[in-house]
């Protein structure tokens, strides 16, 4: 097995052809800690329950794995405020667009000014009825949809890290 | 008629509650519910407002193409996680005499960063930069 280190607290592995990306010193799956926080469990829930993970592990996966969203999507950001504005309005799964005139096209959840990188940050600190409450613009479904798409963003970026670590260690 | 209009994307739940307590605040969503505010739609918005101060963490509205008579931009330069440093930036930076009241705000769009501010103001040509406050000497 290869292992390529991704951030502070983030393994990708390859095994066998296979690719997961695990926090570190633990077997648990990023992808499987995104499904947690999409059902609806809270950051501290997800602690207290599985004491290997920390909050600060859990908050720089989703912060790695949103900025790997948009990228892959070709929106702006605040890191990369020079990237062009699409010429059009680009949807993103069902619920999120990068729209030219909506946030200056970034990532946004569809109809709303709510940014996807802001909400998945604000989901690291807050339960998902205080998010509902606060951006009642916002629905549980299409936070589910960006936590997905975000966790299979983080895997396509840096899986493919443990890959090369394997490929490079063959030649 | 609130004084402060907040960009939606502020994380509220440490912004809101403490602002609540000295000024009035709306959100900018709730100004058009339903409707979908483009980014044009936001200097629109605010002029049918009375001398309104929009308050956003999107840095694309400082630029001084947005200032305008009618309304005053602050973009506080701050990360995710330090947010709950807004309402007592503000509330020292009203204390300043060119942003302490409605009339004094209008035609600005300033930068507010936990230490400096800058800012353009309507037909001025050069960014103007604020002061920090006189420290108070201890005796």
């Amino acid at each position: 097995m290869k292992t390529a280190e991704v951030g502070q607290h983030l393994v990708a592995q390859s095994r066998n052809g296979r690719r997961t990306l695990v926090f570190k010193g633990t077997r648990l799956s990023v992808a499987g800690v995104f499904r947690r926080l999409a059902r609806g469990e809270s950051v501290g829930e997800i602690v207290k329950a599985t004491p290997q993970l920390t909050p600060e592990a859990i908050r720089e996966a989703v912060k790695l794995a949103s900025a790997a969203l948009i990228d892959q999507v070709g929106a702006r950001s605040p890191e990369h405020l020079k990237r062009k504005p699409l010429p059009e309005p680009k949807p993103v799964g069902r619920y999120l667009i990068v729209h030219p005139n909506v946030c200056f096209s970034k990532l946004t959840f569809d109809r709303t000014r709510l940014t996807v990188a802001r909400m998945l940050f604000y989901r690291t600190n807050y339960t998902l009825n205080e998010m509902l409450h606060w951006w009642p613009e916002l629905k549980r479904e299409a936070l589910a949809e960006a936590l997905q798409l975000a966790a299979a963003a983080l895997m396509e970026r840096y899986a493919v890290t443990a890959e090369t670590a394997r490929e490079s260690a063959h030649s | 008629m609130s004084q402060l209009i907040l960009d939606n994307d502020i994380s509220q739940p440490v912004v809101v509650p403490p602002l609540l307590k000295w000024i009035t605040v709306e959100l900018l969503q709730q100004l058009r519910p339903g409707e979908i505010v483009r980014d044009e739609r936001v200097p629109e918005i605010l002029r049918t407002l009375k001398q309104p101060t929009f308050v956003t963490i999107d840095s694309d509205f400082w630029h001084r193409r947005w200032r305008h008579p009618d309304y005053c931009i602050l973009y506080f330069y701050l990360r995710d996680d330090e947010q709950h440093l807004i309402p007592d930036l503000l509330r020292a930076l009203f204390r300043h005499p060119e942003f302490h009241t409605r009339a004094a705000r209008r035609g600005k769009v300033a930068w507010v960063g936990t230490d400096s501010v800058r800012y353009w103001q309507f037909q001025v040509a050069q960014m103007q930069h604020l002061e920090p406050p006189p420290r108070r000497h201890k005796k």
